[in-house]
């Protein structure tokens, strides 16, 4: 069990990563981990999933603020500060009030998750399959406003993603019959398309290709002058912090709005109430609302995960396609591990997790992220090398590496013609929800016809 | 002279640890009870001087593929579900690939949550949750009590066990069967009934306490372990064969069934055989 250990160290130092590093983020992340964690157990893959969200949220805005470049997206908010923060001399407070209000954040959020969670067990409802079928739909239906496409190319996606997700041999499909769909008679098709496959051709490829476009854009980073100009201090405002930590427990639970959404929504949304103040107190508590928005939603996303098994988001979608395949069912855990349950663990994860992301952020981060920058071409291509050996080691743990590896060419490929032109959100939610949307449709239809 | 020494001995020695090689792909998934006892299993023919490549594949299509073709030797464990006829995955059991039964189910027949009352009223008809890795003997077991008790089941199938556990904590089923209905039992919430024999297991009182005259038992399997019978000599594979099923009735597989509410058959493999063709398809 000390994998468990192994785990949260490893999601803490990932999840600081994956929010400095441009274009990497959460997914991408998941995925070049997925053949690690598969072999991990189901409560621990979800910590260490927990603590890399929570992590990488504190370091993306500090990457937007330092060097003027996007880590993680739900740095944005922070990326639109940026300038005012420069020219009046906030930087300290910002990060330090960012820093702040994500720590609340996440404490708020994990007060109320538990008291959430207990509540819904409560409710039988919760637990039975027309909800899941309801709720699948719902994130079905609001992927169709995906932005970057058009609501026909999404859904078009969508319909694509989800036939990819039922090739393969279905048992009990209907009626107590066993069901072939697209196997063409191949057996190595029989367990249908690889998720890893689909997944890194679909949000791995198009990433490091954006990646690799915005790299030869960047010529150096200009950091935030080390002034030695005493900086005018600025109240740490409670009602902001307030305000967007509940912006974001609310919104996290919704299907695919997720961390970037809220913190954009904080934004906005404290623009009307710090109107009154001066312009350099309302931009930190711009900031400081979105960085609590994001905080508190990356815990609060894993509440319709754990009661439902269902993913509302990019990066929790492919934790439920590893979670799957050990069989894990989602509901109240009997996992212990020192005399503690599952849920505690995962506590104690978030707050170690938060306050190294604090110390870090407060500290070390400067330094980090313009190491990262420095090196970022070394780092994309170990990032597509790891990519590689991922896809290749997966498809060796199952005897299929030549298919693995032919599904991944034959779908970057189509990746590569396409990307330029759309988002594959809509697709990879199509495949990862097609599976289940099914199995929750068919038990339906039994239930009542 | 001792050249030709040496070299025989090494050509014995590599022919020795080549026949002892075999291959043992595993066509269920990594989180379920087959896949839990298999490492283990492993492990114990390693200690007998057997190497096992072993792999999960998680599908029976590419297994039964390399089952039937490969030159090499093959052991696998097989489940019940595809026994039924016109799977694709079905393979007909003969005393050459039959090995033994890894896992059985004890099978209960149980109500719906906090409904201590349980019965059966004729002319109803009943939501039953049911496991997709059933044998087909379980779906004729519980036609079987329908029959008998003049009700109609209407079978809702869930992937797995803790699948029909959450069906059964939501109330979306009015009765499920399966091996979980001991535990559940156990917390005495709800009233099952023991349908793998004619007396009563664990305390929990038979079916025919239900249904005097029901004839059918609810038997069944949910693996058997298999062998191709290739890249081994027949005193080898007489070998394996017998290394496996000494594996399966001892420690620690034994603690394991236990645990989990499994059993095996223990007889003669040639009854174990008759067994399973008796409830398959």
């Amino acid at each position: 069990m000390e994998i468990l250990f192994i785990a949260i160290f490893l999601g803490i130092v990932l999840g600081l990563m994956a929010g400095m590093l441009p274009a990497v983020g959460n997914t991408v992340t998941m995925i070049v981990m997925l053949p690690i964690i598969s072999n991990w157990p189901a409560e621990i893959i979800i910590i260490f999933y927990a603590v890399l969200i929570q992590c990488s949220n504190f370091t993306s805005s500090v990457s937007s603020l330092n060097l003027g470049v996007l880590g993680d997206i739900t740095g944005e908010p922070a990326l639109r500060e940026r300038s005012h923060i420069i020219t009046n001399r906030l930087t300290d407070s910002a990060l330090k009030y960012s820093a702040i209000g994500s720590i609340i954040a996440c404490g708020m959020a994990l007060l109320l998750f538990s008291v959430l969670l207990d509540w819904f067990y409560a409710m039988p409802i919760m637990l039975r399959s027309e909800t899941k079928f309801l709720l699948l739909w719902t994130v079905l239906i609001a992927t169709v406003w995906w932005q970057g496409n058009t609501k026909l190319a999404n859904v078009t996606l969508i319909v694509v993603g989800f036939i990819l997700s039922i090739i393969g041999h279905h048992e009990f499909f209907w009626n107590m019959n066993d069901v072939h769909i697209l196997t063409l008679g191949i057996t190595e098709i029989y367990g249908g398309i690889p998720s890893l496959a689909v997944l890194t051709a679909f949000l791995a490829v198009p990433a490091l290709l954006k990646l690799y476009h915005s790299l030869s854009h960047m010529t150096s980073v200009s950091l935030l002058p080390t002034t030695k100009l005493k900086e005018q201090s600025y109240k740490f405002n409670w009602g902001s912090s307030l305000r967007g930590s509940i912006i974001g427990i609310v919104l996290g639970i919704i299907p695919m709005v997720g961390t970037m959404i809220c913190s954009n929504v904080a934004w906005a949304v404290e623009k009307m109430f710090s109107r009154k103040r001066n312009e350099n107190q309302q931009s930190l508590n711009r900031l400081l609302a979105a960085e609590s928005a994001n905080n508190s939603a990356a815990i609060t996303v894993l509440i319709p995960l754990l009661l439902l098994g269902l993913a509302i988001i990019p990066s929790e979608m492919i934790l439920l396609s590893s979670l799957e395949t050990l069989n894990w069912l989602p509901g109240k855990s009997s996992w212990t591990y020192l005399g503690m349950g599952f849920y505690h663990w995962m506590f104690a994860g978030l707050i170690l997790a938060c306050a190294v992301s604090y110390l870090f952020c407060y500290s070390l981060v400067i330094p980090f992220s313009k190491f990262f920058f420095d090196h970022m071409t070394v780092l994309m291509w170990i990032t597509i090398l790891l990519i590689f050996s991922s896809i290749y080691y997966s498809g060796w743990l199952v005897d299929n590496r030549l298919f693995f590896m032919l599904c991944f060419c034959f779908l970057s490929c189509i990746v590569l013609l396409l990307y330029k032109n759309f988002e594959f959100m809509p697709l990879v939610a199509g495949f990862l929800l097609g599976d289940p949307l099914l199995e929750a449709s068919r038990i339906v239809y039994n239930l009542y016809f | 002279m001792i050249k030709t020494i040496i070299m025989s001995i090494a050509v014995m020695a590599s022919t020795t640890v080549l026949a002892q090689k075999i291959y043992m792909p595993i066509p269920f998934s990594a989180g379920g009870s087959v896949g839990a006892m298999t490492p283990t299993l492993v492990e114990e023919l390693t200690k007998k001087g057997w190497t096992v490549e072993y792999k999960m594949i998680g599908s029976c299509g590419p297994v039964k593929e390399t089952f039937e073709k490969s030159t090499d030797s093959v052991v696998t464990v097989w489940g019940s579900s595809w026994q039924n006829k016109g799977n694709t995955c079905r393979i007909e059991y003969t005393p050459d690939n039959f090995v033994d039964i890894l896992q059985q189910n004890s099978l209960y027949f149980c109500g719906q949550k906090n409904n201590l009352d349980f019965k059966l009223e004729a002319g109803k008809t009943y939501t039953v949750g049911i496991n997709t890795f059933n044998s087909p003997n379980e779906i004729k077991s519980l036609e079987a009590v329908a029959s008998k008790a003049g009700v109609k089941f209407k079978f809702i199938v869930y992937k797995n066990s803790g699948a029909i556990r959450t069906a059964y904590e939501a109330k979306e089923i009015d009765t499920f069967y399966g091996s979980i209905g001991l535990a559940e039992s156990s917390k005495g919430l709800v009233k099952c009934l023991f349908t793998n024999a004619d007396e009563s297991i664990g305390g929990i009182p038979n079916i025919k306490t239900l249904l005097p005259n029901l004839t059918h038992k609810g038997e069944s399997f949910i693996a058997t372990v298999i062998t191709n019978g290739k890249g081994l000599t027949s005193a080898e594979t007489a070998r394996l064969k017998s290394d496996i099923r000494n594996i399966l009735t001892q420690q620690p597989l034994n603690d394991f069934l236990t645990g989990r509410y499994l059993q095996r058959y223990s007889a003669e493999p040639s009854e174990q055989l008759k067994f399973i063709q008796d409830r398959s398809n």
